[in-house]
This record gives structure tokens, sequence and C-alpha cells, in this order.
């Protein structure tokens, strides 16, 4: 930049005032220091140079209207004095937040769209303080919610699933440690390449982030443990397997066949990736997990998600009525798989 | 229309993490939008009170279902707060390896459960370099085997530890501590465990540490060298026959430091280390003491008080009233503007004396041009608390508000007489109010 370009910017940032545009189009001027208060309109003056005139006037987000745009301007004036104790901060913000619901969510989207963390900070625990205690139907009377959701989804979120949720949260978590060994093993491998003056400290580090204090030679015994383990798992688990695979097939293809989609409610894959819903723990080869969740406990779990497979791998109506009869505590929901209801409670 | 669901995701996610998390995740039978945003959240607060009534049953499958349905890959947990304090949860050690892990940084765990010797804290956690607060209360056992595991903890600045088997490796684990607050349980009801040594990482800025734990017949070693130290609180109980052993550093920061140091034994006043601790903590700004700790004062031998320079604020809770005592300090506090005397009497004194030198005779600095503040609790209009009262109230140039809170017991009439009488006592300050309660 020139010496004449950095003069010209620099009387820029000295302006006492930026000019905004609100998007029904009028302009606005407001002193600078309180402007510059908002991260956005920081980034348009230093960034693009712009709103130092009327004649290119920072447009701001389309959901800054004038009314609010006032509100966010008392707001950053109040706040952007330095001198002001925590006290009287809290006291002025409490007054603020006084206004009606509607007038408090087309704050919050016009803070957020101007970046002004702190106030949507404020908005949104304000928003909370309202929910908090509420009925769905009073929630649903302040905000004007539409009440679209059917009974049965209604009684779905933490009622439906039919399979037991530890099951699940187990396999997440078998996932999980499969994925953060694999990168423990990536780091090591490309650490170890890396690293040749500081060699013993670094290994001391992974070995340690392994969670054992051996020298290498001990680590790689317990990685021999490891690949034991995980031949053996494999055997025991090959019925599931099978399972496990239909199950793939049907997620993939999205075919409703009658075997699959009994497989497939009790899974119940939302949004997780197809590793994630398939309950079988594969590769149990982690050591950590062995020392984590005693023995006792994971054979009662082995002999849980062998249940399961099992029922897959029966008849569909027999395994309709086991795993009815599985959920009737909760007063099991049918499976809304793919929307299509195929099965239905009363089939 | 709708008022709200106009909103971001990320917006409406912000919101609920406002919420405890079993209201939030109701929020998913609202209304269509509103369905799913409860699983994007990263903060949970899990309160097992909500399901006491419905049953321990209820409550797992709540805890499941949530950890299981909420889409963790893409937003996984940074702040778990769980507390239990019905049931017996078995599950609580799955959780905790669901919620642990890289991008874990706030943990909050306070139980109480009916498992023998405590929930087992899932070993990964002292590894968890992303861990940057950590609070343990309750039923949690760290005991892995005989040798502790060891603790790396890059990131944690604030730890709480509330709990029945503490080692010092933890704490040396914690390279940037700032706040710790630890308390040391009394373990001789459920067994003896005997911790020898506990040091204090330097890098602490708060401290509030209460030890219950002084085993006799033992050396006990504790170490408070940390010169950022700039709050602390401490309360020390050392029961009879124990050798406690104190080693302290200066505090060159100390803003505030509450001290409450209690020696059991009732032949035995004098704790030779507090003195030494006082010396330590002559840079504070506000110094609160207890009763038994200033039973060690009065009779510590040819103990001088350290000079106060910075000392403002000034709490003095006294086992009698003592005249020459309280001159003595007030000649080492020169610029003290408050301070609080309570006569505690239910502490027990072998003798009423002090063993300290006379003070000097003129008026200390302190009460001529800085005290604007006194307040004398539990007086009982003795001739001596009277006279040091009036002393006060004529030397007190600067003096804006005294306040005496009289002891129980005395009936209208003499209330009303002590009242007038030290109401009558001219004053050194023309703006100094004198009030009663």
């Amino acid at each position: 930049m020139s010496e004449i370009d950095m003069a010209v910017s620099k009387t820029e940032i000295m302006q006492p005032y930026i000019w905004l545009q609100t998007p029904d189009g009028a302009i606005k001027q407001v002193e600078q220091e309180i402007a510059m208060f908002c991260p956005f309109i920081c980034q348009k003056v230093i960034q693009k140079g712009t709103g130092c005139s009327k004649n290119c006037a920072i447009c701001l987000p389309q959901r800054v209207t004038p009314t609010i745009l006032s509100l966010i301007l008392d707001y950053c004036r109040f706040h952007q004095v330095p001198g002001r104790s925590n006290k009287e901060r809290k006291s002025y913000d409490e007054k603020f937040m006084r206004m009606d619901t509607k007038q408090l969510c087309e704050l919050t989207s016009a803070a957020d769209s101007l970046q002004l963390k702190p106030l949507v900070d404020l908005t949104s625990r304000t928003l909370a303080r309202i929910i908090e205690g509420k009925s769905p139907e009073e929630i649903r009377c302040i905000f004007n919610l539409p009440d679209d959701l059917t009974e049965e989804e209604k009684l779905e979120p933490l009622k439906n699933t039919t399979a037991d949720p530890r099951i699940r949260l187990l396999n997440r978590l078998y996932a999980k440690k499969r994925k953060e060994l694999k990168e423990r093993e990536r780091l090591k491998n490309v650490e170890i390449e890396v690293e040749n003056v500081d060699d013993r400290s670094v290994d001391d580090l992974l070995s340690f982030i392994n969670g054992n204090d051996a020298d290498p030679k001990e680590m790689k015994n317990s990685k021999n443990k490891k690949k034991n383990r995980r031949r053996k798992e494999q055997q025991t688990s090959s019925s599931l397997k099978e399972a496990s695979e239909l199950n793939n097939k049907e997620i993939n293809g999205h075919n409703i066949r009658p075997q699959t989609d009994g497989a497939n409610g009790v899974s119940e894959a939302s949004q997780s990736n197809t590793e994630d819903s398939t309950f079988v723990p594969r590769e149990f080869d982690d050591g950590d997990i062995d020392e984590e969740i005693d023995p006792a406990l994971q054979e009662k779990l082995d002999r849980e998600v062998e249940d399961f497979a099992r029922i897959l791998n029966s008849d569909w109506p027999e395994r309709m009525q086991e795993l009815l009869s599985l959920g009737q505590e909760r007063k099991a929901m049918p499976f809304t798989s793919n929307g299509n209801s195929f099965l239905r409670r009363n089939a | 229309m709708d008022r709200i669901s106009y909103l971001p995701d990320t917006i409406l996610c912000n919101i609920l993490s406002y919420l405890p998390t079993k209201q939030a995740v109701s929020t998913s039978i609202l209304c269509r939008r509103w369905r799913h945003v409860w699983k994007d959240l990263q903060d949970l607060d899990i309160d097992d009170r909500p399901f006491w009534s419905s049953g321990e049953a209820r409550f797992d499958f709540f805890v499941n279902a949530i950890l299981g349905q909420r889409n963790a890959d893409s937003y996984p947990i940074e702040k778990f707060r769980l507390t239990c304090e019905k049931f017996e949860e078995d599950s609580i050690s799955t959780w905790l390896n669901a919620v642990i892990g890289p991008h874990l940084q706030e943990l909050y765990l306070s139980l109480k459960v009916n498992v023998m010797f405590g929930i087992k804290l899932p070993k990964a956690i002292f590894t968890c370099t992303s861990l940057k607060s950590l609070v343990l209360k309750g039923d949690i056992s760290l005991y892995y085997g005989p040798e502790f595991p060891d603790v790396y903890l890059p990131s944690l600045k604030n730890l709480e530890l509330n709990i029945a088997r503490v080692d010092n490796k933890f704490l040396s684990g914690c390279p940037v501590l700032e706040n710790l607050k630890l308390i040391l349980q009394d373990m001789t009801p459920k067994g003896f465990v005997y911790i020898p040594t506990i040091q204090m990482p330097q890098t602490l800025k708060s401290l509030t540490f209460e030890d219950y734990s002084i085993v006799c017949d033992e050396i006990n070693h504790r170490v408070i060298d940390t010169p950022s130290l700039e709050y602390l609180h401490v309360k020390i109980v050392t029961p009879v026959f124990s050798e406690l052993q104190i080693s302290v550093g200066h505090f060159p920061n100390m803003v505030e430091a509450h001290v409450d140091i209690r020696e059991e034994h009732k032949l035995v006043e004098h704790v030779c280390w507090v003195p030494m601790l006082l010396q330590a903590l002559r840079e504070t700004k506000l110094l609160a003491l207890k009763p038994y700790t200033t039973r060690c004062l009065f009779s510590a031998p040819a103990f001088k008080f350290p000079e106060f320079n910075r000392l403002l604020n000034l709490e003095l809770d006294i086992p009698f009233f003592n005249t020459n005592f309280l001159l003595n300090f007030l000649h080492s506090c020169h610029v003290l503007e408050a301070l609080v005397i309570r006569i505690c009497e239910e502490v027990y004194v072998h003798t009423m004396d002090y063993n300290g030198p006379t003070p000097p005779t003129m008026v200390p600095s302190c009460v001529t041009s800085h005290l604007k503040s006194f307040e004398f609790r539990e007086y009982q209009s003795a001739a001596d608390e009277y006279e040091f009262i009036a002393y006060l109230l004529q030397g007190g140039l600067v003096l804006k508000t005294v306040t005496i809170h009289l002891k129980s017991g005395f009936d209208r009439e003499t209330k009303y007489n002590i009242f007038k009488d030290l109401s009558a006592i001219p004053r050194g300050s023309r703006i100094c109010q004198l009030n009663f309660h």
C-alpha cells in the first residue's frame, strides 16, 4: 500500500460517523465507535472500506430492520463504554430484555447476522428462561408453533426405540474407540518416522497416551494381544455379521423387504452412518476398553447382543412378537421406518 | 405466524443449551422444526431429580437414548454435567466412556449412589488433553490398583475434588492449573487412607483447601508454594498426636486469605506454623482468621506480627477479648480500612492470657488515617470491650460507620442503657455513624 493509500484509509478510519443502509433502503448515520462494536460492520469498514459516506453506506443483512437496528445500537452505545462495572452491565441487560417474544426473536436473528455474540447469548438466555419449566402446549402457544407432529411421532423420540438403547450406545462407543485407536496408530507411525532426535520422550508420550508405561518392546506385545482378540471375535460374530450385512444392504439400497425391515427398525438408523447403525460390536480388540468395562458387564452385553442377533435371524412374525414384548414396559410403538409404516401395530 | 422457528439451527441449539437437558430434549415434540434440534447440543446437563418418582429404569433409558441418538460425530459433547443422587447407576461408567474424548472440555460429576466404593472413573479421563474443567464430587472411585495412573491434563485450568481418595499425582499432572478446590475427607469411618504429601501446583491463582484427612502417628506434609496465588481459603483439622508439616512460599499477589486452622488437642494450643503462614500472607488485601487460628497467635511465644502493608480488610474471630492483642495487630496494619471483630466464646482456651508484648502507646496510624468501618459482634459490654470501642471512636478521625452487635440475652432496659452509653462517647470523626443490632 502506498503512503497516500495508507493516509486515505487512515482518515477513513478516523471518521467519526458511519453510514448504514437497512433493507428498506433507508440510510442511517451512526457514530463510528458505536457501530464498530458490531463485528460485521467493523469488518466491512476495515476490509472493504465501505460506510465512510452516504454514497457507500454499508448494506445491513436482511433481518436488520430500522426498529431492530436502533435497539442494537442502543445496546452497543451502552456496552462499548469501557468503564462500566459488571453490575451496571447486568442491570442494563435485564432492563433491555423487556420486550415481547416476537421482537426478542427478531433481535436474536439480527444480532446473529451482525455477529454480535454477546447480544445473541443474552437473547438466547432470555428465550431459554421463557421456555424453561413450561409444558409443550404453553411453549407452542407463546411462540405460535404449529402442532404438526402426529401422535405417533410425538411418542417416538425417546420411547420408540425397541432396541435397548444401551446396546446402541455401546456400539457407538466401540466405533468411537476403534476410530481413536486408528488415529493413535496413524499418529504413532508418523511420529516414529519423523522424530529421530528426541526419540525416547516421544515414544514415552505415545505409549503413555496408549495407556501403559511400557517401552516400545512391550508395546509390540500388546499389539499382538489385540490381533489375537480380533481373530477370536471374528469367529464368534460371524452369524451376527450376516445379519449386519443384510442390514447394510437394506440401508444402502432402500429396499423394503420383510426380513430386513425389522432389522432396520430395530437398529433405527437416523442420521448416523451405517457403521453406527449396526449393533454388532465389531473389532473387540481394544485393550483399553477391557480395562474400563468390567468383564462381567461385557459378557452380559455380549449375551444381549447375541440375543438380538438370534431374534433377527428367526422368522419375521415371531420376531415381531419378541420385539414388541421386549419394549412392552415402555409402550412400544410401531416402527415408522422410511415413513412407510410397513409394519403396523395391529399387524 | 411462527415467531421463532425461522432462526437457524445453531441459534435454536444455543437457546436449548441454556436449558436443563431433560427439557431441551423434550422440545423434540413441539413441532416438526424442533424435532432434531436437540441432537446438536454439545452441552449436556443431566440430573436424576426429575426421575425420582418414575424410577431408575426410566432414567437409565433416558440417558442411554440421549447419548445414543444425538449427533455424536458432528457435534461431540463439549460439556457434560451429571448429577445423580438417588439411584444405583451401574450404567454411569458406560456413559462416561461415551462422553470422555478428544472434544470434552468440561466434566462435572456429582454422585450419591449406592455402589460400594463409588463409580469408577474411566482412566481415559486422566489423559483427556482437551479438558479445561473437571469437578468430581461424591461417590467416585479413583482406585485402579496399587499405583495411581499417570495424569497428564495439559488444558486443565479448573479442578474440584471432593471424593474419597486423592493422590498427589493428580495435582502434579496439571501443568496450567489455576483454580483448585480440594476437600480431603476424613477417611477413618470408611478405612484408613493415608495421603502423605499434597503439593499444590505452582501455577495456582485460587485455592480452596479443606483437609480433614490428617492421620495420627504419621507425618503429613502439605506444600502450598504458589507464588501466583490470589485467593486462599484454607481449613485444616489436625487431630491429636498428628504430625503435620506445612511448607509455604511467599504470596506476593494475595488478595483474599481465609485461614481456619484447627488443632483438636486441647492441651496443645499452639500450632507452630501458623505464624509462619501469616508471615507468608503479609501482602494480602483481605485477611479473615477463624478463632482456632487466632488462638494459636495468642499462645505463640514471641510472636511478632508481620507488617501488613496492603491490608484493607481484617476479620478477626477471637476466643476472648484482649486489648493488647488487638492493638498490636492494628499497629502492623498500616492502611487498614475495615475491621470486624467477633468474640467466639465456644472455643476452648487453656488460659486467657496473651503472651505478646505491650503495644506502643500512640494510636495506630491506620486508626487515625485510614479506618472507615468497624464492626463488633457478640459485644458483652465488658469494661475492656467498652474502652476499646471508645478508643476507636475517639481516635478514628475518618471513621464512617461503627456497628455493634449485642450478644443475645440482654433485657430491653439493659440494651437501651448500653446503647446510650456508647452513643455518648465523643467521636473523632464528624461523619461517624453508630449502628446497633
